[in-house]
């Protein structure tokens, strides 16, 4: 019985049912959509590491490994696991007419576990296939080599004590998608044919490792935990996956995050647009609850009897948003691969169907559930009295237990999307906080308005009445396009500020040649063959090795704990940050800021280093870096330089755009402190036609044969079109979320304007004028609207601050422009949507039965 | 013989900011089985509470109603719900159908939720009753003010209830219409053996009741 009568009433409401299921549909398929995408960026950022890294797991060590370490690795690695070895070191090379500097790889069966090397004769090389390296005394090198060495393929190499043939050229390698991470060409030899050139000997600085492809269900996180507590040595190092690439890997983890925050973003606007739409329904049919319950309906069957409702319409917008997300899907997976070359394939799974429709049904029930629990408190007495009205709306002690569930099922949704408690925490309460800020807003609105009723023209007087006299539904009106507001200005705000980390900064150029180990006195004749060349270099820097020894007058060799207590690091992690503090470090010294650097602490340096007296010079630290190290500012830094000491002050933090590609240094120090000491350059070069770029390498080797180049023209080619990628998805998103928010705005809208019709109705009946009802009717809305949106604004713009310096470290612009065009969008839908509907009510015949206006 | 209703010292007092309002205060009066009872008096006097009171809606501030002997006071939330539904038909002045479902569905609607077998025969035949057996495929926005009302005594009666509160029945009709429905909902009562609570401000309509109950601000003026 309760079914049927379940489904005349939806029968009944068309626009309630249409305008829900639009509102929850649409929020699922956002849902859906951006797991989806969301799922296939984590899967591309996880091939991409994994690629990078060529394994799942890595051990590495200057030395050979020590027996007991390897057993401690044997014994935690699963069954199945794969093992592959390899050597890389720096050495010359050389052909029949010149030598240079190179990476030498030296690869075993089996390489790469993951991802690929395209050649340029044999097509792509995998893991899978056969490694002809290991059988014959052959290379493959980077294209640059070959210009640098005046070689060709099918020439000698000479390496160590040996002669290799160049078999072939390295056109993509995905084991260094990463610009600046090698400062030599790289040549791929086999393992063993690399030992045979005797370059590797005692006291050799050559990195060992042994890569491990684990089996699909091993966690490779947990198991560099565990194997880090068992290695013995603390000269070798484990590492997953998932530390590799650094930049391209954090923007896709920021874009897939910021993916996962729209996705809650829609949810929570689809529940905010159903929650509001299914209250407007259940006042409407307020007589008719209490008319059944006066029949003898219990309350709580009238519960069921709408909570029914709620299931079949959220039932059938979760089916709804599943085919339509099955015939979307595809094409946007296809124009994705069609906009860039960079493969994101977004694919459905079951899964993701199944949590749509868990969430169309029992959250929308959840969500509803509030509302489901005032019909418990409905008072059918009222059908006694003129213009029934049964519902409570205000507050009753303990209602808002009813919130809770739907607030635990948001939170758990957010935890989940999130993967993280304190990510999850963050947006729930965020939302928690504006929801009550907009609910104490309403308050005091509606103190204000009562208080400014006179004296003003009958229009607004009218507005401000309806507005006072449905208090309930004006609070739930404002809270609703309130909160609607907020998230609408939220995402849009993300975007933009992760859009800017991705844009380069106008004039910067792409780089397409580095230039390494040019000597002081070889900058002018390089600098001079450019200039001949047209062309200008995009930075030329000084590169001073040199390595830390104190921090704040404490030897840096040992961190400040130990020398306190005068133990050794008790810890692995100790251990593994005192070897990355007793690295050697990068010096180099400029009186400007780069295009792409941005001061966050401090001031830049303002004029040269005097060395007068006991002056320190200033030092300038990435921020990042100065993190990893806890720098600070003021702390005084002591270096080794090559004998020589010197001392610095860290006055500045710096943050560096890293998608410009261009040499930036963790440390710079204040020029003419270190100008004198002896030092290299690096050069970068913008991007010159390939054939060009040819004759320019030639050119440069033939004059300067110790300087390195490595061509990194393809590499940024390829990180470029991923940043663009990223961009796309960014705008999209943020776009769509306005969407759906201002199709959340329309429908709070168009049901208050729908409620206002016996209102309308009566003024007609009593002879008021068409315009003068239309008046009241925009002002009402323009002031709902307008309060709302600027209020929005506000806590939006407040709110992605926070998350963004949480979510996303920081990166945090914000936009003035948004908020304002979001504000004025917002409060145009809302006087749209209010003329349209007020139209159409307008146009009707006026009734004395307020029946007669249903429908 | 006991009475069907039996009123004892009944009030209802509502708060309104630091004042209380008496709307009904220490009514006592009982009410034979088959008797038709007119409550009349001026707008305000708390009629239409009293109804409701009576119809188990809601609760009075002190004393206590017994229908069939047993106590609404003493029944729990559900029990009333369910007595209600079985012994007490209740006519409202504007109707109040279900616009979604036909007229024949909105006769149906109370044995439906009783939960009665044979139901839809049972409207029909209620329907008849009211002469309204060609329209009931019809919603009520497609019936007469008259229609509607004829639908509401079949809804009201369908279910054999021992006590039919009516709240001004014609008030909302004109008076040709309403004297048709008034003769109608008299003939139902008596064929049906019910008890009849009749709140009106027709004297006319009153008279034809067995008694009339005066309500005076909330106090009893007259019983006779």
């Amino acid at each position: 019985m309760l079914i049927r009568y379940a489904w005349r009433e939806l029968r009944h409401s068309p626009r309630f049912c249409l305008l829900f299921i639009l509102n929850l549909s649409l929020g699922l398929l956002g849902f859906i959509a951006l797991d989806s995408l969301k799922r296939s960026f984590s899967d591309r950022l996880q091939d991409s590491a994994r690629q990078m890294m060529a394994a799942d797991l890595a051990l590495s060590s200057r030395k050979p490994f020590g027996n007991e370490d390897l057993s401690a690795v044997a014994s935690r690695l699963p069954p199945g696991t794969e093992t592959q070895d390899m050597l890389t070191l720096y050495s010359m090379v050389a052909s029949a007419q010149s030598s240079a500097l190179v990476e030498l790889k030296g690869v075993s069966e089996g390489y790469p576990f993951y991802g690929q090397i395209q050649l340029e004769n044999a097509g792509v090389h995998r893991g899978s296939s056969a490694l002809p390296l290991l059988r014959t005394a052959e290379v493959w090198v980077a294209p640059e080599l070959l210009i640098q060495l005046d070689t060709k393929v099918g020439e000698a190499l000479r390496i160590g004590k040996k002669d290799f043939i160049i078999a072939d050229v390295i056109v993509d390698d995905s084991a260094a998608s990463m610009v600046g991470t090698s400062m030599a060409p790289r040549v791929y030899i086999g393992q063993d044919k690399l030992l045979e050139s005797d370059l590797v000997q005692f006291g050799s600085t050559a990195w060992r490792s042994k890569l491990f492809k684990l089996p699909p269900d091993a966690d490779s996180k947990e198991l560099q935990t565990l194997i880090n507590k068992d290695l013995k040595d603390p000269g070798v190092r484990i590492k997953s996956y998932t530390e590799a690439g650094q930049d391209n890997g954090r923007m896709l983890g920021y874009l897939s995050d910021y993916l996962g925050l729209v996705s809650l973003v829609a949810m929570a606007l689809a529940a905010i647009g159903a929650s509001y739409l299914f209250r407007v329904h259940l006042d409407q049919r307020q007589k008719s609850i209490a008319t059944l319950v006066s029949l003898g309906l219990t309350h709580e069957r009238a519960s069921l009897l709408y909570l029914m409702q709620v299931l079949a319409l959220g039932l059938f917008s979760a089916i709804l948003a599943s085919l339509l997300s099955m015939g979307l899907m595809p094409l946007g997976a296809k124009l994705l691969q069609n906009l860039t070359p960079v493969a994101i394939s977004p694919a459905l799974s079951w899964p993701s169907y199944a949590l749509s429709l868990l969430m169309g049904t029992v959250g929308a029930a959840l969500v509803c559930l509030p509302l489901l629990a005032r019909v418990r408190l409905l008072k059918p007495s009222t059908l006694f009295q003129e213009g029934a009205g049964g519902l409570a709306h205000e507050a009753h002690p303990g209602s808002w237990v009813a919130y809770l569930p739907a607030l635990v099922g948001f939170y758990g949704l957010a935890v989940w999307q999130a993967h993280s408690w304190r990510v999850g925490s963050l947006f729930v309460g965020i939302l928690a906080i504006v929801l009550c800020i907009f609910v104490v807003f309403a308050l005091l609105l509606l103190k204000f308005l009562s208080r400014i009723k006179a004296g003003k023209t009958l229009s607004t007087r009218l507005a401000i009445t309806y507005l006072h006299a449905h208090r309930s539904h004006t609070i739930s009106a404002f809270v609703a396009l309130g909160v609607g507001a907020t998230l609408i200005n939220l995402i849009p705000q993300i975007q933009h500020s992760i859009q800017s980390e991705l844009q380069r900064p106008e004039g910067d150029g792409l780089p397409s040649l580095f230039l390494f180990d040019i000597q002081e006195d070889q900058v002018e004749g390089i600098q001079s063959l450019l200039t001949n060349e047209g062309i200008k270099p995009n930075s030329v820097s000084p590169m001073i090795m040199a390595r830390l020894t104190k921090v704040n007058g404490q030897p840096y060799q040992r961190s400040g704990k130990d020398s306190e207590e005068g133990g050794g690091p008790e810890t692995r992690e100790e251990e593994e940050q005192q070897r990355f503090r007793n690295r050697g470090v990068n010096l180099s010294y400029r009186s400007d800021l780069a295009q792409a650097e941005s001061i966050t602490e401090g001031q830049f340096f303002q004029k040269p280093f005097a060395g007068d007296g006991n002056a320190i010079a200033e030092l300038s630290i990435e921020e990042r870096y100065a993190e990893r190290m806890g720098f600070e500012l003021g702390d005084q830094l002591s270096f080794d330089v090559q004998g020589l000491p010197i001392e610095g002050r860290v006055t500045s933090l710096r943050r560096v755009k890293w998608n410009t590609f261009q040499p930036n240094f963790f440390i710079l120090m204040q020029p003419g402190a270190i100008d004198d000491a002896p030092k290299t350059f690096l050069l970068t070069m913008p991007e010159v036609k390939d054939q060009e770029r040819a004759l320019l390498q030639k050119k440069i080797v033939s004059q300067f044969p110790n300087v390195s180049i490595i061509d990194v023209s393809k590499l940024v080619a390829k990180i470029t079109a991923l940043v663009e990628q990223m961009a796309l998805v960014l705008v999209v998103m943020g776009w769509l979320t306005v969407l759906t928010g201002n199709i959340v705005v329309f429908s709070i809208a168009h049901q208050q304007s729908i409620f206002r019709r016996w209102d309308h109705n009566l003024l007609k009946v009593l002879g008021a004028d068409l315009k003068l009802i239309m008046r009241a009717n925009l002002k009402e809305f323009g002031l709902l609207g307008l309060a709302t949106a600027i209020l929005g604004s506000v806590l939006g713009l407040l709110a992605s601050f926070i998350i963004s310096k949480v979510v996303f470290k920081g990166l945090w612009v914000p936009s003035l422009l948004l908020p304002t065009a979001l504000a004025s969008l917002l409060l145009l839908v809302c006087l749209l949507t209010a003329y349209a509907a007020t139209r159409r009510t307008l146009g009707r015949k006026p009734s004395l039965q307020m029946d007669e206006l249903q429908g | 013989m006991s009475p069907l209703v039996s009123v004892r010292a009944l009030s209802k007092y509502f708060r309104q900011g630091d004042s209380t309002i008496k709307v009904l205060q220490n009514l006592n009066f009982e009410v034979l089985a088959g008797e038709t009872l007119a409550i009349v008096g001026q707008s305000g006097s708390g009629k239409s509470t009293l109804l409701s009171l009576l119809a188990g809606l809601d609760q009075p501030s002190e004393g206590e109603i017994r229908l069939r002997d047993k106590s609404l006071q003493a029944m729990t939330q559900a029990e009333l719900t369910r007595f209600r539904g079985q012994s007490i038909g209740i006519i409202f002045q504007q109707f109040h159908l279900m616009q979604s479902l036909s007229a024949l569905e909105n006769v149906l609607l109370p044995l439906d939720i009783a939960g009665v077998s044979n139901a839809r025969e049972l409207a029909r035949d209620a329907l008849h009753a009211v002469g309204l057996s060609h329209r009931e495929d019809h919603v009520p926005s497609q019936l007469s003010g008259g229609e509607c009302q004829r639908v509401a005594i079949a809804r009201a009666f369908v279910v054999k209830p021992a006590l039919l509160l009516a709240d001004e029945p014609s008030g909302n009709l004109d008076a040709a219409t309403g004297e048709k429905v008034m003769n109608l909902l008299f003939e139902a009562v008596q064929q049906r053996g019910m008890t009849l609570l009749l709140v009106t401000h027709d004297r006319e309509l009153a008279k034809r009741c067995h008694r009339q109950l005066v309500l005076q601000q909330g106090l009893v003026g007259s019983n006779n």
